[in-house]
């Protein structure tokens, strides 16, 4: 049976743990360790090697939710982690100091997955900071002549995760059918 | 007096107290970053709490309200120390200036000073009652009218209008920041509602189901948003419904109502002749300081979510009479769906006509879905302004193309994904 994966990644602290949690059927597999480095005036433990879970489709067929780990010296295992993978969920933290930065950083990334596959943008902490809009990051993405979902999306939110990959879904192939 | 004495020297010598500050001028982002300069650097000397629990008032001076935000701070009885971050020295009486960008030994020691004007208060208390010169926020407003905004901050910030809010403020806006709502196939008359007169399963009946957003309130909701844009103002719709209010700065709208009293007003065709010489829907200028709506955070609404949702009623199931259902259309960009009401198949159709131009009969043909899916969300996005119609040459050539098909496996596997993903949504 093929195994299939889904890649989540982003900046430290976008809510990449939190995304998979919300979707996986398992508890979560996570590495987190006590910050030590400039992480931990965002958070208190962040994710140092991957994050993982299951979403369980049906007899017996599971998709793989991998979650890369935020800081860029862990970025030799990004590689790695999207071999087999179907597509990207990239999430940006809106209350970053340059989410724009954090957004071109990771496209260009993984550039060459994205173009196998495809990838979509889940803006997070939009409640906390409203600047840039989703509008922002299309202009931003226009310039680089990408025209991909972009969606303000709360983590912990099952529905906005969910409609996020689901927008990934139709951007690989608008012919798939709604059983 | 001699206790009192010793009691001042105690109190110069011991370390700075927790304080409690509220920030004043600050966006989202720059409020977080003071959150985290204060707990990190300034090893959590002082703790963010709302404004009415506050010890300490700090006020970003380059936030272009600044006269407005430190008149009223200045105002206040009793008077609390004000810390004012600013780019240029100033030197307001009454306030602490801490040197923008702020750094830790200034910043404690402004707290530090904070700190000491608190505990005088607590002991002048006992003897005298503070009294401020009337003149002392005239004072303010003259020098604090010299400053100009830092070019650092982005113009859309910038606005008199703009009441500053801040975090705790920002995530009680509940219905802005509302997860999105499925509509399926199934619920979709029940939660749309049906036009009459309209057969959707005739083709020949499909070029008849357009309608004219001018006759509905969607027309006049999309031009005073135009307005309210266009001359940078908040503005009121007065429709002898419920008012709306229409914050261009800050992308938001106010309303009164629910969306079940929204989705029947959609509905109703509104007559442009004037009844009894008076016009049916007016605009007036709005000041939001003195409108009293700004306290009802759960009315505030996000533009393009409110905007989409009124063309959805509206439309419920027809196309804007502007656009023809043979002309190629395409989408700007994808709808930020997870902030939106979504249609049946509104994923669908977005994918394709993010990809190329294609006529609305041509979305139908291809995705094999009922007409009225599609034209409810050629309504909503037309409104918001992401569907533009392809008139160039090129836009006609990209149409043509088929979207790349992946392997039946893959199409079989994203298929599956789709319906757990749905299923698990439904739970």
């Amino acid at each position: 049976m093929s195994q299939y994966k889904i890649i989540f990644t982003g900046p430290v602290g976008a809510g990449k743990t939190t995304a998979i949690s919300s979707l996986s059927d398992v508890p979560l597999v996570k590495t987190d360790e006590a910050a030590s480095d400039m992480t931990k005036e965002r958070k208190a433990e962040t994710t140092v090697a991957m994050d993982y879970g299951i979403m369980n489709i049906n007899e017996g067929e599971k998709i793989h939710l991998y979650g890369t780990p935020g800081q860029e010296r862990f970025d030799f295992m990004w590689d790695i982690l999207t071999v087999g993978g179907i597509g990207l969920v990239l999430l940006l933290d809106n209350s970053r100091a340059d989410p724009f930065k954090d957004m071109q950083f990771f496209l260009k990334s993984f550039a060459g997955f994205i173009q196998e596959t495809g990838v979509a943008v889940g803006v997070t902490q939009m409640d906390v900071s409203t600047r840039p809009t989703i509008g922002d990051y299309h202009k931003q993405l226009k310039e680089l002549d990408m025209s991909i979902p972009v969606f303000s999306v709360d983590a912990r939110e099952k529905k906005d995760v969910s409609i996020l990959v689901q927008a990934l879904m139709f951007s690989l192939d608008p012919g798939i059918d709604e059983e | 007096m001699k206790s009192k004495n010793k009691n001042k020297n105690k109190n110069k010598n011991k370390p700075t107290d927790l304080l409690t500050v509220s920030l004043y001028g600050m966006d989202g982002r720059t409020y977080k970053t003071m959150l985290l300069f204060l707990k990190g650097p300034c090893k959590g000397v002082a703790q963010i709490v709302e404004e009415h629990v506050a010890d300490v008032d700090i006020i970003d001076a380059d936030a272009m309200d600044a006269k407005v935000i430190l008149d009223k701070c200045l105002a206040r009885q009793p008077l609390r120390p004000i810390i004012i971050l600013s780019l240029e020295k100033l030197n307001i009486e009454h306030t602490i200036y801490v040197a923008k960008p702020a750094k830790i030994e200034t910043m404690l020691s402004a707290f530090k000073e904070a700190n000491n004007r608190l505990n005088k208060k607590k002991e002048d208390k006992e003897t005298t009652t503070i009294s401020r010169k009337p003149e002392d926020s005239i004072q303010v407003t003259a020098k604090i009218d010299r400053i100009k905004p830092s070019e650092k901050l982005a113009p859309f910030e910038l606005s008199a209008d703009k009441k500053i809010y801040s975090q705790s403020l920002e995530q009680k806006k509940t219905e802005k920041h509302k997860t999105a709502m499925m509509i399926n196939e199934r619920d979709f008359s029940g939660f749309i509602g049906i036009v009459a007169g309209v057969d959707f399963n005739d083709p020949e009946h499909w070029r008849n189901a357009r309608y004219h957003t001018k006759h509905y309130y969607q027309g006049y909701v999309q031009s005073s948003i135009q307005v309210a844009y266009e001359k940078g103002q908040v503005i009121k719709l007065n429709s002898g419904w419920k008012p709306l209010i229409i914050l261009p700065h800050s992308n938001e709208l106010w309303l009164d109502a629910d969306d079940k009293q929204l989705r029947a007003f959609a509905g109703i065709e509104v007559s442009s002749v004037p009844v009894s010489g008076v016009k049916v829907m007016t605009l007036s200028k709005v000041n939001p300081k003195g409108e009293g709506f700004s306290t009802e955070l759960d009315k505030f609404q996000e533009m393009n979510a409110f905007v989409w949702k009124l063309a959805c009623w509206t439309s419920k199931g027809r196309y804007p009479a502007i656009l023809s259902i043979s002309e190629p259309i395409y989408l700007k960009q994808w709808p930020n769906f997870t902030r939106l009401v979504i249609t049946p198949h509104a994923m669908r159709i977005a994918s394709l006509l993010v990809v190329g131009p294609r006529s609305m009969l041509d979305v139908i043909k291809v995705l094999k879905v009922k007409p009225q899916y599609v034209f409810i969300f050629v309504s909503a996005a037309y409104a918001i302004g992401i569907l533009g119609l392809a008139k160039r040459q090129a836009d006609q050539t990209i149409a043509a193309e088929v979207p790349a098909i992946k392997s039946v496996q893959k199409k079989s596997i994203f298929s599956r994904i789709l319906n757990k993903l749905r299923g698990s949504d439904k739970k």
